[in-house]
């Protein structure tokens, strides 16, 4: 193998980037940026949609060429040479099984990718063992990769490029779109390579209870670097997140625009209470796949219902069984008093519906998305002008009119889909993962404008999720799993309700981490890594700390801080699935 | 730095990713199977049965006689009697008829005065080939009939005293195709059309879909090199035309009876060659395109128009005029066609064949080497 450069071996940069700027068409995307990673770290990279941290990835990667500055990874430069670079670098593109051969099976996409980095077929089988074991993913070898779940594809695809043992791996947000569960184990997974084979991450997100799971962050925005450190919590981040983006605090959903636009509608003026959305034993099958089983809840007008629930859970068939889009196998609902059997085509008028991937045209500009739904709910001519005013206002796109909607980042193009889908002024809104893959600011305002929908406007809201802080938002959340309901209740009920089985949650801070993590691990059944610190859940709090202090005093591991913190709800969630799991 | 192992697994990849996308996969392997036997039983090129309307305003033995000489050839066949001139027209306006004679009312008896008839002759010139081939016919008919019609003068007149000599008869042979079979012709002509349109077109796919969908970040990202991937890519493909060729050669030649007459080696050595060259032409077309539609369009518009066009599939190359016949040699599919036409029904041997050979490796060499070279792992 070459190794002219035997200097850098001894450097513990594993990436040096210095003074790199970049331009797309004059508009800076990455300006004048110097960062260092460490070997071993796992660094994140957070910040707004556009804030040019795909572009430092790929710079990263030597897949794109820099205007100016230098950039060496594992000591080599990329810029003159990113072919030395390749072979000791997994890449994950963004995109959720980008990476992967659909039509291949999971082994075979596995060894695909040892093949192509001339992996020996002995060591090849060691490590694939060894992969597919920690990612459970060993009962779905044969398993076309199209077949699997969105959190799977993304287990496997880290799996393949692990395979060659890269000492670099560069994720491009990894976890978009995958579910909390799926989510967990990913970061399991990472946190156990960065320890086993001292590899080192380097992963962008938008997900802020992720980022508190890395050994460092950097907030990016308009191509710099404002801010870096070592993380505390998903909540502070955010608070970070919102402080250091210019205009993020106060810049908020255009209010008036809204309450002019729903001026004349009859459900603000209808008295709140009723139930508008009612499902009975609604029921679906596939062939002999039970996508839903037998669910039933009410949700009352003007309240803001969370769905959650893993990839697979059955959360989009049962929104498109409400919206009559799919017939149900069995059982029955009305909308707004309608019957779902018998009157669909009542119920679509009086519904507004975002679907998960598709619901605007890219090639159309903006205001012709918006005509062409106002004539499709069959807006008059006149009305539809008027409300394209308005609702340009409120998704924020003044300016942006004649824009072609694929050029929008994605979190505007979501509020312009939800202008879109309340053109006609419906009672409720189904919303299907809306704020998938959205940066925290965009989904910030994209929840302003739900919650003014649902408190001011007295529109019905339900929506799907995985982003659990937004939990919080919601006034009642349905936790869905198999098709089956785990949990319904507000979030404080629910993480009431996990913590009094888990117990209060401690969080640890210690100098030699892994060292107390194997030290602890065994002695608590709830005990995770997370980002820089240790979380226990405590029962009994007085005893469990003391147990805590014996067990580390034993190995002379010194304990910098130890204190309570609130239940993250991403952990409630993985309470509920994995309880059903274990009853069923 | 080169890996045949690196080479192999991409190669394996996109056939198993192939195979088990059914659909596809049916489309990929029937559909030149389809195209081949539609356009070996459908498309006319043999000129014969032409509809002819006969107006004989005379109905004399001499007039029937006359319109015997059209019945008896395979080129005529006669559709209509009409009873008069409108009748002739509108059989011609509405396409029934590719030519109509009329013959006048004086025709017997101006041919027993011993002074010249004129008879007329409408022929459809909408379709130029027939037409050509209708007035051509028309007149060696005519001519066939005069020369009877001397010989019987000379009988009648000079008591048989002097037989009137024709002054040159031609004795033609036919070489390779004497019944002048349209299949010899046309089906070594197709298998070029074969290889060329559905792999072309898969090739220009499966790459345009990885930048499409951007699942080649991969790529760029990994060790692979350009000429690994790229060739490894496009292998399966090469395979697959290949294939193709060997199945519609099986059927011209055991089936419709085409003759295999020259080098089976120049034959397979031409087709293998050709495969790579069709396959890299759609992987050209592929560096500079990045989405799918556009390089569909494209592809369907340079394989189909250029060899209907040029390549000599069905008019013959030597037939364009000189300078479509320079574009003609710049296609591979021409070499490719005149190899096949040339070893299946002159019995070519490949020394022969030499220079087409050189001329379908040639452009294998550029495709390919131009291709791996503008390639960039890189985005753009």
């Amino acid at each position: 193998m070459i190794s002219e450069n035997s200097a850098p071996e001894n450097s513990n940069n594993i990436i040096e980037i210095s003074q790199v700027s970049k331009k797309f068409k004059k508009i800076p995307a990455v300006s004048n940026l110097s960062l260092q990673i460490k070997r071993g770290e796992i660094f994140g990279l957070i910040g707004p949609d556009g804030a040019g941290k795909s572009t430092l990835i790929h710079i990263i990667s030597g897949i794109l060429k820099p205007d100016k500055g230098t950039v060496s990874v594992l000591g080599k430069n990329v810029l003159k040479d990113p072919e030395r670079v390749k072979c000791s670098l997994g890449f994950l593109p963004q995109g959720l099984g980008l990476a992967l051969a659909q039509e291949l099976s999971v082994e075979e996409n596995i060894n695909y990718f040892a093949q192509i980095n001339l992996v020996d077929p002995k060591k090849r089988e060691e490590r694939k063992a060894v992969l597919l074991k920690k990612t459970q993913l060993e009962a779905f070898r044969d398993r076309p990769a199209k077949h699997l779940s969105g959190g799977m594809q993304q287990k496997l695809a880290l799996c393949c490029t692990l395979i060659h043992e890269p000492k670099l791996i560069l994720l491009d947000e990894p976890t978009t779109g995958v579910d909390p569960i799926s989510r967990r184990d990913l970061w399991l997974l990472l946190n156990d390579m960065v320890e086993t084979s001292g590899v080192t991450v380097f992963l962008t997100t938008s997900y802020m209870d992720e980022a508190a799971r890395c050994h460092r962050v950097a907030l990016m925005h308009n191509g710099e670097i404002l801010e870096m450190g070592e993380p505390r919590d998903g909540a502070g981040i955010y608070d970070l997140f919102l402080s250091h983006i210019p205009g993020a605090k106060d810049k908020g959903v255009n209010k008036k625009a809204l309450e002019e636009f729903f001026q004349k509608s009859e459900s603000s003026s209808r008295p709140t209470g009723n139930i508008v959305i009612k499902a009975e034993d609604l029921e679906k099958k596939f062939k002999d796949f039970t996508a839903v089983n037998k669910i039933s809840f009410e949700v009352k007008q003007g309240e803001i219902f969370g769905f959650l629930g893993p990839n697979g859970a059955g959360k989009t068939t049962t929104i498109k069984m409400l919206c009559g889009l799919v017939p149900p196998t069995s059982g029955s609902g009305t909308i707004d008093g309608l019957n779902l059997s018998r009157e669909v085509s009542k119920i679509k008028k009086s519904i507004g519906y975002m679907s998960q991937r598709f619901s605007l045209y890219g090639n159309l500009t903006v205001s012709e998305n918006i005509e062409l739904y106002g004539s499709i709910y069959e807006v008059g001519r006149k009305e539809v002008l008027r409300r394209r005013k308005l609702i340009i206002q409120i998704a924020d796109l003044i300016g942006r009119e004649n824009t072609i909607t694929s050029d929008l980042p994605l979190g505007i193009k979501q509020r312009l889909a939800l202008g879109c889908a309340i053109i006609h002024k419906p009672t409720c809104v189904f919303l299907d993962e809306p704020t998938s893959g959205v940066d925290p600011l965009a989904r910030k305002m994209f929840w302003e404008m739900i919650i003014f929908l649902s408190r001011q406007m007295g529109v019905t809201v339900l929506v799907s999720t995985h982003h659990l802080d937004e939990a919080e938002y919601c006034d009642k959340i349905l936790l869905i799993n198999q098709g089956n309901i785990v949990a319904a209740g507000s979030a404080k009920e629910l993480t009431g309700n996990a913590q009094a089985e888990m117990g209060t949650l401690l969080e640890l801070s210690i100098e030699n981490r892994q060292n107390a993590f194997n030290a602890l691990k065994g002695a608590f059944p709830y005990c995770f890594e997370y980002g820089s610190h240790i979380h226990i859940y405590s029962k009994n709090k007085v005893n469990d700390l003391n147990k805590i202090k014996g067990l580390l005093s034993e190995k002379s591991i010194g304990l910098s801080d130890i204190h309570e913190q609130a239940m993250p709800f991403d952990n409630v969630f993985t309470f509920f699935c994995e309880n059903q799991k274990e009853t069923s | 730095m080169f890996s045949w192992i690196r080479l192999f697994a991409v190669a394996n990849k996109e056939y198993l990713e192939l195979k088990r996308n059914l659909l596809l996969f049916l489309v990929l392997v029937l559909g030149p199977i389809m195209l081949y036997l539609l356009e070996a039983y459908g498309l006319p090129v043999d000129v014969k049965n032409l509809n002819l309307g006969v107006l004989d305003m005379d109905k004399s033995a001499y007039s029937r006689s006359l319109q015997d000489t059209f019945q008896n050839s395979n080129i005529f066949q006669i559709k209509l009697i009409a009873s008069d001139k409108n009748e002739l027209k509108k059989g011609i306006d509405l396409s029934e008829l590719r030519a109509g004679l009329i013959i006048p009312h004086d025709f017997s008896a101006q041919l027993k005065r011993n002074s010249t008839v004129a008879i007329q002759a409408l022929i459809d010139g909408a379709y130029p080939n027939y037409a050509l081939v209708s007035e051509g016919y028309i007149r060696g008919a005519v001519n066939h009939f005069n020369y009877n019609l001397l010989e019987q003068y000379s009988d009648r007149y000079l008591g048989g005293l002097a037989k009137i000599p024709i002054p040159i008869d031609i004795k033609a042979t036919v070489w390779y195709n004497p019944t002048f079979n349209g299949n010899y012709f046309m089906l070594p002509g197709l298998f070029g059309l074969t290889i060329l349109f559905f792999p072309a077109i898969m090739a220009t796919l499966s790459l345009t879909k990885e930048k499409e969908t951007r699942s080649i970040l991969n790529f760029y990202c990994s060790s692979i090199t350009k000429t690994e991937y790229l060739i490894g890519k496009m292998l399966p493909y090469i395979m697959i035309a290949f294939f193709q060729v060997m199945l519609v050669f099986s059927h011209a030649v055991l089936i419709a009876g085409v003759p295999m007459r020259g080098s089976l080696l120049a034959f397979l050595a031409a087709s293998f060659l050709f495969s790579i060259s069709a396959v890299g032409m759609g992987l050209f077309i592929a560096i500079f395109i990045n989405s799918q539609a556009p390089a569909i369009l494209v592809t369907t518009v340079l394989t189909l128009t250029l060899t209907f066009t040029y390549s000599g599939i069905i008019t013959p190359v030597i037939c364009l005029s000189e300078d479509n016949r320079l574009i003609a040699y710049l296609l591979p599919i021409t070499h490719y066609i005149d190899v096949t036409r040339h070893v299946m029904i002159r019995g070519s041997s490949f020394a022969d064949m030499s220079n087409n050979l050189l001329a379908l490796f040639l452009s294998c060499v550029v495709f390919f080497g131009s291709s791996i070279l503008i390639f960039k792992k890189r985005l753009s």
